[in-house]
């Protein structure tokens, strides 16, 4: 569903980065603001960052640049500790955000800090892509929705999918039907087995302590996160079986795999109520197996992972798509009269029209949330119920602890 | 001496990395487990928190993964059951168990606890090792102002930090007056982290100490601060606080005046026609 990454090496991206960078800080580029908010500068040229430059760096950098003409202006990354001059390589995103010339921002650091610098860049005025999954936990999706709100920010999750499902003919008269309201009870189901690379981004649990490495500012790295003892897995792209990080291959692929599914079947604006899931004790550091997870929506629409890679299978229902057959031909009409949903607008289109992302922070937080639910099933191995307008989870305050734990000082949503 | 039955269960945890090795680990073990831990009631509970390590030691993954799980059930269990169980666990911080090991005893307790065992965690708020362990479960916990309020006055560096913005997430407006004091601080992050409690408490009597912070600042220090004022606004206005949400709006309007700061400018003008 992502569109096709570049093949562009790291390393090569870094290299070939830096001295773009250090090309373009001898080119004059009119920033935004000097014209106003909202204009494209004639010269049509933004200034970028790339906040994280590791693993998904260079693709989520160039997702950020399709359609745009942007300089890169600024790498930055916690492992830059010793090669920083904070001119064009910085260790410190904030440095980043201060930066007038700065247009657009790329996040691909591990998900722990996607939020805050998200946030941070949309009250320093800047545009987002963020790589997926746009959160660790549920209230910072919310939060990430109320900044992009209030300052008129553009965000865009990194992942493609909904693009290409949006121009299908079939999905376009599901997501109708189901935007009409008028399928009640819905009994649809959407089953998504296998790929969820369970196994694959499992953490490491008791590894001994290790030397920080004098390149990574390690504090930095922890962030709003507990800090906890350097191991090198909880870095370079292993973070992701780490809960203090990221969720998991559930959270790591479920996004890709889910995010047009619920365009597809009109959730952009809701989450599920009833979550309930098949798992071992969980460990406390370390993301591990499950086997499924069922989520319910409050109109009947189910939505199942089923990781194939422990346990038992999913069998509790069967794939169900919907149908104009499953209206009376009363309420079928009224659905055939209904209007297609608007084009999404790519990141590119939304900067230039300052109209909303198709990845939008709304969206991208509502599908976050369903896999944020789904692990906080696989935690606490109990049924729970969740209120979606509210966000909260109804009736088990220990459960409802994960939708919004706390940070470590100074940092705060 | 380790307690040898608990020693038994715990050993029906086997080390994760097994899990991924491993297609169907056996769920039946780890649960009957579990139940047998539960039934042994405290003594459960102290044998388990025995057995942990500090962490340079290591060896104990399993005696982790299984009172974690039996944390995580805890929240399921009738509140009798999951207070004798938090309880047992807070008692155990009183004891000479390494800092380590106490550490993860706190973060079980963020995970299980309730305010049954505050007074157990707010003892640790001002420990150099274990103070952010602390703030974190009683922020998680909930209803627990009274143990940062007592630790306040002799928080100092990060400690006070953390106890700032704990006292702002759970909005004691009875610290406010302190935290006037700290908008003016040397530290940056300390100016930040006091401004947004304030703002998190809805502060009147914050209105001119931000708004001036916010003029003078620089840089990141600057966004920040104007940040704070704006959600200053917007809980205000949730209180009815109109008057002085109209203040901290317009007179963002009139004073961004750089075209950098247009986006501040656009932002309280949307909010004062919002308000119309």
């Amino acid at each position: 569903m992502t569109r096709k990454a570049s093949s562009l090496s790291r390393r090569r991206f870094i290299q070939s980065s830096s001295a773009a960078v250090a090309a373009a800080a001898t080119c004059q580029i009119v920033p935004r603001h000097v014209i106003g908010q909202g204009q494209v500068p004639p010269s049509e040229t933004f200034g970028g960052a790339l906040i994280g430059v590791g693993g998904r760096g260079p693709g989520t950098y160039n997702g950020m640049c399709r359609g745009l003409n942007v300089k890169q202006l600024a790498l930055c990354d916690v492992k830059f500790v010793g090669r920083a001059d904070n001119k064009k390589v910085y260790t410190d995103f904030r440095r980043v955000l201060e930066r007038k010339d700065i247009d657009l921002i790329a996040i691909a650091t591990p998900p722990h800090w996607h939020a805050l610098i998200s946030i941070a860049a949309a009250e320093a005025g800047k545009d987002v892509l963020c790589e997926k999954p746009m959160t660790r936990f549920i209230a910072e999706g919310r939060a990430v929705v109320n900044a992009f709100k209030r300052y008129n920010r553009i965000f865009q999750i990194g992942t493609f999918g909904r693009y290409g499902a949006s121009g299908n003919r079939g999905n376009i008269t599901t997501h109708k039907i189901m935007r009409s309201g008028l399928l009640k009870p819905c009994e649809a189901v959407h089953i998504k087995a296998g790929g969820l690379k369970v196994k694959q981004w499992s953490g490491d649990p008791g590894l001994l302590p290790q030397q920080v490495p004098r390149s990574l500012d390690w504090d930095f790295y922890c962030g709003p996160s507990p800090l906890k003892p350097y191991v090198r897995p909880r870095t370079g792209g292993t973070h992701r079986g780490y809960w203090d990080y990221e969720g998991g291959g559930l959270s790591d692929m479920a996004q890709h795999h889910f995010d047009p599914i619920q365009w597809t079947f009109g959730k952009d604006d809701t989450s599920p109520v009833e979550i309930e899931a098949h798992a071992p004790p969980p460990h406390p550091e370390c993301t591990g197996m499950w086997g499924w997870v069922e989520l319910k929506y409050a109109d009947g629409l189910t939505f199942a992972m089923d990781s194939r890679e422990w346990g038992e299978r999913y069998t509790r229902k069967k794939e169900r798509g919907v149908s104009l057959d499953d209206l009376s031909p009363e309420d079928r009409k009224k659905v055939e009269a209904m209007p297609d949903p608007a084009k999404l607008l790519s990141f590119a289109e939304a900067v230039k029209t300052r109209g909303q992302a198709g990845g939008n922070a709304e969206a991208a937080h509502r599908c976050a949330a369903m896999l944020h639910l789904a692990n906080i099933a696989i935690r606490v191995r109990r049924k729970i119920k969740y209120d979606p307008v509210k966000e909260e989870i109804i009736g088990d305050p220990e459960a409802n602890r994960f939708v919004n734990p706390p940070t470590r000082a100074p940092w705060r949503l | 001496m380790p307690n040898e039955k608990v020693t038994q269960f715990a050993a029906q945890f086997r080390d994760p990395k097994d899990l991924k090795r491993q297609s169907n680990p056996n769920l039946k073990q780890m649960t009957a487990a579990l139940d047998g831990l539960r039934a042994m009631g405290q003594e459960g509970v102290t044998g388990l928190v025995d057995l942990l390590k500090p962490d340079a030691e290591g060896g104990d993954v399993h005696v982790r993964h299984c009172l974690h799980g039996q944390a995580m059930r805890a929240g399921g269990w009738p509140e009798k059951d999951r207070q004798a169980f938090t309880k047992a666990l807070a008692g155990t911080l009183k004891g000479d168990h390494p800092k380590q090991a106490k550490a993860f005893v706190i973060r079980q307790l963020q995970v299980a606890g309730g305010t049954e065992v505050a007074a157990a965690l707010g003892e640790w708020l001002l420990d150099d090792e274990l103070w952010e362990d602390a703030a974190q479960a009683l922020l998680a916990i909930g209803d627990t102002a009274e143990q940062f309020l007592k630790a306040l006055p002799n928080a100092k560096g990060k400690q006070l930090l953390t106890i700032v913005q704990a006292l702002g997430v759970m909005k004691v407006n009875n610290a406010a007056e302190r935290i006037r004091e700290l908008v003016t601080a040397d530290d940056a992050s300390l100016r930040q982290v006091a401004a947004r409690a304030l703002a998190d408490m809805a502060d009147a009597g914050a209105v001119e100490p931000l708004l001036k912070a916010a003029d003078t600042a620089k840089g990141f220090d600057r966004t920040k601060q104007t940040g704070a004022c704006l959600q200053l606004a917007e809980n205000l206005l949730v209180l009815g606080g109109k008057k002085e949400a109209n203040r901290i709006y317009k007179h963002l309007r009139d004073t961004r005046k750089d075209p950098a700061e247009a986006y501040i400018r656009e932002a309280a003008e949307h909010a004062l026609k919002r308000m119309d």
